[in-house]
């Protein structure tokens, strides 16, 4: 079996997690103002919660050769670049998506949003560490995941099955969604030894959202 | 006169305690519950979903008036007449099979309810087959549809078709909505509407029944 590892969740304030919950609304993160404090009070218990349950990340990894990803079909030219595949899924697990859940059917949206969003924004800070960790060795840090130009989104099957992520108690269903929901798979390429240093092609260029995408530009 | 205004001000205030301690206060001078709602409770979250629109309120800020709101609620829902009698839209929702992302459908719920709609949400992962029946049994005036992914969405149709095969589609109007859909894919699939949030959602609705 693929081993894994446990992770410890970044810290995460009651401020900043409501600030970034807007995200969800028009005014993105510009706001000023102060928020309610009854919002604030609502966000410190859902960390709080997450804290005393011991929440952590659970990290699958594994290296492979560019080729794992696209079986079947040949790979596409900015892949030509790297020299392996770092595929991997991040999870936190069922406890705080079942949390939420339950919040929201008892009636708690507050508390159901806050925890959900809790747990995105932990996956993400979370992946942020431990792509810290490959950079400094020379790994290419972009972040590729199924979806992304030029990965189909099947390659969320093959990764997830790469990772034997099943025998982990992940699943994943025919639309290509894992679960718990609060899991993230990706993909980070080596570079191949003559491309360290070299910018690339840009991912977003064979991108056909690339005209109304709010990240064109970042997939280099 | 005065009080209907600071219970519509309190909503917007989102000030739970003030809202139901002025509820209270109007039913005891005897004002109809059906009013209370729709001159009180109604148009103070109307504003809300405004100021939401324009940027002024955010999500927490919108939640904290909805749970306002919710408390007024809970003191007058064993007063009111029924929705269909109050004429108020029938509302069955649910994220589309496939999918398991529910934070967009639930906030389009609490805004829709915050409304005055009746909704019956039916969860996420729901079947063409558990839309159908849905409205067979409920029998709403429309059917929300939620996709995140763009591999759900395309499930969107099959909930269209079951509908069109049970002789269904006639009695309900459909509306769609979720981070990949647009305004031309709701065309494209046959869909009645679509809206970009839960705010937006609320507008579409009410104009669409008139």
């Amino acid at each position: 079996m693929m081993p894994q590892e446990k992770r410890e969740l970044p810290e995460m304030h009651a401020e900043e997690l409501v600030r970034t919950l807007d995200a969800f609304g028009k005014g993105r993160n510009q706001r000023k103002k102060a928020f309610p404090p009854e919002v604030l009070s609502d966000a410190q218990r859902a960390l709080d919660w997450i804290h005393e349950r011991g929440i952590a990340a659970m990290l699958l990894q594994g290296l492979f050769p560019v080729e794992a990803l696209f079986s079947e079909r040949s790979v596409p030219p900015f892949f030509h670049r790297f020299a392996q595949l770092v595929l991997g899924i991040l999870t936190i697990g069922p406890e705080l998506e079942e949390e939420a859940t339950s919040a929201f059917q008892r009636g708690e949206t507050m508390r159901g949003l806050l925890l959900d969003h809790a747990g995105t924004m932990m996956l993400r800070k979370a992946f942020f560490v431990f792509q810290e960790t490959l950079t400094p060795r020379g790994w290419y840090s972009h972040r590729m995941a199924p979806g992304c130009p030029g990965i189909p989104l099947q390659a969320q099957h093959t990764i997830f099955h790469l990772l034997e992520a099943g025998k982990r108690g992940l699943h994943i269903n025919a639309s290509f969604m894992i679960h718990p929901l609060k899991s993230s798979s990706f993909a980070i390429g080596l570079l191949q030894e003559g491309e360290r240093g070299k910018r690339g092609e840009s991912l977003c260029i064979s991108c056909p959202s690339r005209a109304h995408c709010d990240m064109f530009g970042d997939m280099e | 006169m005065e009080s209907i205004q600071q219970l519509k001000e309190s909503i917007i205030q989102m000030r739970t305690k003030q809202a139901q301690e002025l509820t209270q206060s109007l039913l005891q001078d005897g004002m109809d519950p059906n009013e209370i709602l729709n001159q009180g409770l109604i148009p103070g979250m109307d504003e809300v979903g405004r100021l939401f629109t324009e940027g002024e309120y955010f999500v927490p800020e919108v939640l904290v008036a909805a749970k306002a709101m919710n408390g007024a609620m809970a003191i007058l829902e064993p007063l009111l007449s029924r929705e269909k009698e109050r004429g108020n839209a029938k509302i069955v929702a649910g994220t589309i099979e496939g999918d398991l992302h529910d934070i967009g459908k639930n906030l389009l719920c609490m805004m829709l309810k915050g409304a005055g709609m009746h909704i019956v949400d039916l969860g996420v992962d729901v079947s063409p087959e558990r839309f159908s029946k849905a409205v067979q049994e409920e029998k709403p005036d429309f059917v929300a549809i939620s996709a995140l992914l763009t591999s759900t969405m395309m499930n969107i149709p099959r909930v269209i078709a079951e509908l069109q095969q049970k002789g269904l589609r006639e009695s309900v109007k459909i509306l769609v909505g979720g981070a990949p859909l647009t305004q031309e894919y709701a065309q494209q699939i046959g869909a009645d509407g679509y809206s970009a949030d839960a705010s937006e959602a609320v507008a579409l609705v009410r104009t669409m029944m008139g």
